[in-house]
């Protein structure tokens, strides 16, 4: 294992209000078989040091694309994976003793949504028992869980909601049945959600309904949301914050006007210049990158740097650190300066 | 002879008239393009948005006859003249390729995974174009360049490649007889964004320098409004509005338009985002009058009795709306987030 910089840790608010979710250095590798006998095994690194906070009632984006390592962060963070390293901390409590300890309470506190709401709710179930489930395992009384699922449907948009609860997933559109999934994650009334890709598979014009449900509903429930998305316009609508992951490593993270405005990482750069934009006086520029998405990253240096225009031999050599370039705002590469230029390469 | 000819070289290239298909289910018939009309001239890049279950893939493969058996198809597809529906199989068979080629969502579908991804290329032309195993080589290597791939690339199995080089290769392929129509059918859903874009720079690229024109089939309209000439959206089967793309986004007169625009994250857009209430209407049976009227904020008593037909209105564009003529005064009530709620969803 190569030795890693240690990151500075994470961004905390101005009045110190101590993080929901503390995630210190946090590592998972996968150890697939390889050869024709399997016998030659194969480390792939999904993450390799990760380290952030949210805090309460923040909705804070992870961008990436396939291969940065941000669903299994998703994962590791409600406990779905263990990490083959680092630390995660849920409201100050390490969560994987937590979890051995008390599960119960602790899925009471934080959930998952994903993608696909096909797949995520079972077809056998009503829209009442899909929804009342975590009510059941949370050891809700039966008195008062009908109540509550009205309740959290009606929050999640599904008006009435009465008509709703008899329904089966088929017999209800894209949009709908992702509602019914959020439903069912925020009956427990948790304070934490990791919501990976919650739109990627819904058409343009139920998807905005579906960010603007989640932003009531930290609104108005003050939940935090960990938001995983390959698309940066929707992470700047919705989120407070950004971290741009590639191949397990974060390159930049801050504030999201920050980074749109002025994207510091060579990679944040390349990704805001490949994002379409529906404006029909904006012609399709360079992107600033070269390769592909594949390209193997080098074992020492810059996991960037192969890709990288500005990459030169340091690149290769040194692990550049996750480093504040102006407060608020960290990056991980040598060069980054605080205009945005990067500088000092040549 | 000579006349016709001239005829059909200042006419569009690819003409479409009055399509229907209708897909055949134990269920009852779907109609999955309903009436749809639409021009696409030589070199040009018209692109066809909507969402999943319009229609759009569906009217990709009408116009090259790969649907499935259990199809009805109606209507006219003129390729400078030549009505397609109307050819013999191996007649059409002449055609796709040659003259109109596909690009399809998926590479991994298209390339073969256990052949050298040149030996493909080489083969597509062969079977269509009576040359020298090496001439055809030749030409599959100058094609790869093309794509913006590593001759070397010849050599290569699909799996050798990543998501983006196999598209480039697919590209290549459509390419490879050098067609007069290229049919993108969401050439880069299942790519990484910066994937993504180097694909559409390159297709833009190669529309220009080759004079292909593109009919580009996207959910996405960012990716078209910075790609097309123009535009065509499409809901429920039917075509709602056409027309250079500039003024489509900007001044739409449809409504389904003007909420697609609302609904649409944009980067360098604040504003809050507005969705559409309901989903679109079941393709089975018989529609009566406009088919976003139950989804639609303007929606009047004629809207659900009177199908209103595609005509021509402000700035070259045709909508297909009743209150087009209103589109101005529409437009800036449909910023208005309360009046998309107030539709029961």
């Amino acid at each position: 294992m190569r030795s890693l910089q240690r990151p500075q840790p994470p961004t905390t608010s101005p009045a110190g209000t101590p993080s929901l979710l503390e995630v210190r250095d946090l590592r998972k590798d996968f150890f697939v078989r390889g050869g024709l006998a399997g016998v030659t095994g194969r480390r792939i690194t999904a993450l390799a040091g990760v380290s952030l906070s949210v805090l309460p009632g923040r909705i804070v984006g992870v961008v990436g694309e396939s291969g940065s390592g941000k669903s299994t962060l998703g994962e590791l963070v409600v406990g779905l994976q263990e990490p083959t390293g680092g630390e995660i901390y849920f409201d100050g409590r390490p969560l994987f003793a937590w979890l051995r300890r008390n599960p119960r309470e602790f899925r009471r506190r934080a959930q998952i949504i994903f993608q696909d709401p096909y797949e995520s709710l079972n077809p056998r179930f009503r829209v009442m028992d899909a929804v009342e489930e975590p009510l059941i395992i949370q050891g809700v009384p039966r008195s008062a869980r009908r109540d509550a699922v009205v309740q959290a449907l009606t929050d999640c948009g599904l008006r009435p909601a009465d008509v709703f609860l008899d329904r089966y997933p088929h017999e209800l559109s894209g949009g709908q049945r992702q509602r019914v999934a959020i439903a069912r994650a925020v009956v427990v009334d948790p304070d934490f959600l990791v919501a990976d890709e919650p739109v990627s598979m819904l058409d343009v014009s139920v998807r905005s309904g579906i960010l603007n449900l989640l932003a009531d509903l930290r609104q108005r429930r003050g939940l935090a949301i960990l938001f995983i998305s390959h698309d940066l316009a929707t992470v700047r609508y919705l989120c407070d914050e950004i971290i741009v992951l590639y191949l397990g490593q974060i390159m930049e993270q801050g504030a999201v006007e920050e980074l749109v405005r002025r994207p510091r990482h060579p990679y944040t750069q390349a990704l805001l210049a490949a994002a379409p934009r529906a404006d029909p006086d904006q012609p399709l520029g360079e992107v600033p990158v070269r390769g592909d998405p594949e390209t193997r990253a080098y074992e020492q240096g810059c996991v960037f740097s192969p890709r990288c225009p500005h990459a030169v031999k340091r690149c290769q050599a040194e692990i550049p650190p996750l480093r504040p370039v102006v407060p608020g705002v960290l990056v991980a590469c040598h060069f980054a300066t605080p205009q945005g230029r990067i500088e000092g390469s040549a | 002879m000579s006349t016709v000819t001239h005829h059909h070289a200042v006419g569009p290239l690819l003409e479409v008239r009055d399509l229907v298909v209708r897909y055949l289910t134990p269920a009852g018939p779907v109609t999955a393009v309903d009436d749809v009309s639409l021009v696409l001239h030589r070199g040009e890049a018209l692109g066809v948005v909507g969402e999943s279950g319009c229609g759009k893939s569906t009217l990709a493969r009408a116009l090259l006859r790969i649907l499935p058996a259990q199809t009805d198809v109606g209507g006219r597809v003129l390729l400078e003249g030549m009505d397609l529906l109307r050819l013999r199989e191996d007649q059409m068979r002449r055609v796709r390729w040659a003259r109109m080629a596909l690009v399809p969502q998926s590479s991994m579908n298209a390339l073969n995974p256990v052949h050298r991804v040149g030996d493909q290329i080489v083969e597509a032309i062969r079977a269509h174009r009576p040359i020298s195993p090496t001439a055809a080589r030749r030409q599959a290597q100058a094609l790869l360049q093309t794509v913006g791939l590593d001759a070397g690339r010849f050599t290569s199995y699909p799996h050798q490649l990543s998501g983006g080089q196999r598209q480039r290769v697919v590209i290549a392929m459509a390419l490879a007889l050098q067609p007069q129509v290229l049919i993108a059918d969401e050439p880069t859903t299942a790519l990484d964004v910066i994937t993504q874009h180097a694909i559409v720079r390159e297709l833009i690229h190669l529309r220009r320098s080759l004079g292909v024109a593109v009919l580009y089939i996207s959910h996405d309209i960012s990716l078209v409004a910075q790609t097309c000439d123009r535009i065509a959206v499409m809901y429920a089967g039917r075509l709602v509005e056409v027309g250079p793309t500039r003024q489509v986004l900007r001044y739409p007169a449809h409504p389904y338009t003007m909420g697609l625009r609302n609904a649409f994250p944009d980067l360098r857009r604040t504003g809050r985002l507005i969705s559409i209430s309901g989903a679109p209407p079941s393709l089975s049976g018989e529609m009566r009058g406009c088919p976003f009227q139950p989804r639609c904020p303007f929606a009047v008593e004629a809207c659900t009795t009177i199908r209103p037909p595609l005509l021509p209105g402000e700035g070259g564009v045709l909508t297909a709306c009743h209150r087009a003529a209103e589109a101005s005064a529409l437009r800036v009530l449909a910023e208005d987030e309360r009046l998309w709620e107030q539709v029961p969803a």
